[in-house]
């Protein structure tokens, strides 16, 4: 095992590395930028290494300046998180080329999955399904009209090389492909520094269900069943389950399969995760899945699975760039129970979940049984402005999917974030919301129920005595810190003027 | 005290007298007015914290977290949250009106600190509402900033990749 290894990311994602580290005995080094001098992944490491200024693109972005530091620092592997370099092929190659352990998928791996072009073709000759859409990059709107034409509306432009939401546009209408084609093209400029997208046809009401798989260097590859990930906004996950509502074990065998045919077209080593949009929307036999892309990394929503599998991922990951073997067979891998994660983010739900930044003035973290709280936060910390506001992850247990929701419930409870709006109240309408909890999920699910309004607009008399007590206690300390001035102004009248 | 407080459009007369300490604890008689109804709460201060407040409403425990921002207080209570203006009868006056921009004219301004990504319309055009004026990009997402009314764009002098602030005018809508 490693001595020392370099944690190139921030937030929860580096605390939980960190964590990982410190469980194997491996010390942790921290990078961080001006924006995260007083950040917790800082204070937990062992080392922290300042490699520039907030912007990501001249500090997290910075593969050269990041590998520089871990070769300081002596750390014989970086760990890449989410996001930032985590699925930059270039980055992974340089890092083998000086010497360092990159923890994570080969450089050629990252690069054929993603190039969600080339990764489609890879895919096909696997044998696994695919969303009916373009074979060749869409250069123009002109193009794009063509290919519509072709596979028929509604469909999906998307970045190749994208993930994550962005450089994504739905296109119902003719008339909006070529405006769609320009937001798109330079939205993934802006992001991938590559403007190339493609076309798919939009499967409406279908879930996102994908599948966590781990390989080691000895052609050991193994699946830890599935995640549901239907809920999201802007193409994000919000709430992930494990396992979904509607998966059995059959499903999950065939699902679980073409994971790992995916895995094997790849050549993939370490953790990864292989996403399908499934249409559940006739009988079961009729349950259609398709490829929808590879994700080379530690993903957000891992927990969920940690939950229920009982495996540390993480460690997992420490194993196998280490050289080890997988700790499990496939056989050992037995799903307990159900979890759910809900990511809170400091986003007003009631306005479109807008960013909220700003400084965490309370913080009261919920626990208790089944309860596991992730967080790159603390009380007084300034969320910034620079990165992906992410409060924190709840990762809720129980015996099964209802007792899971309720104790999320609780914890949602008993959870306090003040100073910024977060998802929190979001949160408890969904997890009251009969859809929800009759398991009917698809990717448009919080548009279509009207889960998003506008600002909630009820009236209750305890906020309105709560904003009163507030506001005569705070005129209470500001007159009490003006006293000692006009007392002072009197004595010194008085012994002057008398 | 006498306060004025508004929340989901209805106006509040609420005022607040100190009574003598309960156990050691601060104890407030509020009373809320609403037209003709008039209700009175004795509230025991049980603690605070920061911004987060355990109280007791006659006999039940309430816990909340008031942070301020926008000119409201904002009162998270039972994971909802509950925009409050509030103001002082002697400070009303000096609260500000309206926006920096003449009357007449509307202007917009960013909520957050971004940068301009593309400007969709310049000065002089027409725009219906809901028509994309400007991208503004903030963490990690471009958002198109819609005129909120129909009208004529007065000023959008923003240049595209410039950063601004919180507070900055986007356009003015004349």
């Amino acid at each position: 095992m490693f001595k020392k290894i370099l944690v190139a990311n921030r937030g929860e994602i580096a605390v939980r590395i960190i964590r990982g580290c410190r469980d194997l005995g491996v010390s942790p080094v921290a990078v961080y930028s001006d924006a995260d001098r007083d950040a917790l992944h800082v204070k937990l490491s062992d080392e922290a290494y300042r490699i520039g200024p907030p912007p990501s693109s001249e500090s997290y972005l910075d593969g050269a300046k990041i590998i520089e530091v871990a070769g300081q620092s002596g750390a014989e592997a970086i760990h890449p998180g989410y996001g930032f370099l985590a699925e930059n092929s270039q980055f992974a190659q340089s890092c083998a080329e000086n010497g360092i352990v990159f923890i994570g998928p080969s450089a050629s791996s990252i690069a054929l999955m993603g190039d969600k072009i080339a990764s489609r073709r890879a895919v096909k000759s696997a044998s696994v399904p695919v969303i009916p859409g373009s074979e060749d990059p869409v250069l123009s709107a002109d193009q794009a009209t063509a290919v519509a034409a072709e596979i028929g509306l509604p469909l999906m432009m998307k970045a190749s090389a994208g993930g994550g939401g962005k450089g994504m546009r739905v296109v119902h209408e003719e008339a909006d492909l070529s405006s769609a084609f320009r937001d798109a093209s330079s939205e993934a400029k802006t992001y991938f520094g590559d403007p190339t997208v493609y076309l798919e046809k939009l499967i409406e009401n279908a879930r996102h269900i994908e599948i966590q798989i781990l390989a080691d260097s000895y052609s050991n590859c193994i699946h830890l069943g599935e995640r549901e990930c239907s809920i999201q906004r802007r193409h994000q996950k919000l709430v992930e389950e494990c396992p979904s509502p509607v998966v059995d074990a059959e499903f999950r065998r065939q699902l679980g399969k073409a994971a790992l045919a995916v895995a094997g077209a790849a050549h993939y080593e370490n953790a990864g995760t292989v996403e399908f949009l499934v249409d559940t929307s006739g009988p079961r036999a009729d349950w259609q899945f398709y490829f929808l892309e590879m994700n080379t990394r530690l993903q957000v929503e891992h927990p969920v699975t940690e939950m229920v599998t009982g495996v540390d991922l993480v460690r997992e990951q420490l194993l196998i760039s280490a050289g080890e073997e997988l700790s499990y067979r496939q056989e050992a891998i037995e799903m307990r129970g159900a979890a759910i994660e809900c990511r809170v983010y400091a986003e007003d739900p009631t306005r479109n979940f807008m960013p909220s930044p700003g400084k965490v003035t309370t913080l009261f973290e919920p626990s208790g049984p089944g309860i596991r709280h992730e967080t790159g936060v603390y009380e007084g910390f300034v969320i910034p402005i620079d990165y992906d506001p992410l409060v924190s992850k709840l990762i809720a247990h129980g015996r099964n999917r209802s007792e899971a929701i309720q104790r999320m419930k609780r914890a949602l409870g008993e959870y306090r974030v003040g100073g910024v709006k977060t998802t929190i109240p979001f949160f408890h309408r969904l997890l009251s919301h009969q859809g929800f909890l009759e398991g009917h999920l698809h990717t448009d699910f919080i548009d279509s129920q009207g889960l998003v309004d506008s600002r909630a607009e009820v009236s209750a008399v305890e906020p309105l005595i709560a904003a009163a007590v507030d506001y005569f206690a705070r005129d209470q300390e500001r007159r009490k810190a003006s006293r000692p001035l006009r007392s002072l102004w009197k004595e010194s009248g008085r012994r002057y003027w008398k | 005290m006498k306060l004025q407080a508004r929340l989901a459009k209805e106006t509040f007369e609420i005022s607040i007298e100190l009574l003598p300490e309960l156990d050691g604890c601060q104890q407030l008689e509020v009373t809320l007015r609403n037209g003709e109804l008039e209700q009175r709460y004795y509230v025991v201060l049980l603690g605070r914290q920061n911004d987060r407040w355990t109280l007791r409403l006659d006999n039940a425990i309430e816990d909340f977290v008031i942070s301020r921002a926008e000119g409201r207080s904002w009162v998270d209570w039972k994971n909802q949250l509950f925009p409050i203006e509030i103001s002082d009868y002697r400070r009303r006056s000096v609260r500000q009106t309206g926006s920096q921009a003449p009357e007449g004219e509307l202007a917009f301004k960013a909520q957050m600190p971004g940068k301009i990504v593309r400007m969709l319309k310049s000065a002089g055009d027409r725009v219906e509402a809901g028509e994309g004026v400007v991208v503004v990009e903030a963490m990690k997402m471009q958002n198109e900033i819609a005129a909120p009314r129909k009208g004529e764009i007065v000023s959008c002098d923003l240049e595209e990749g410039a950063s601004v602030s919180a507070g900055d005018i986007l356009f003015t809508i004349g």
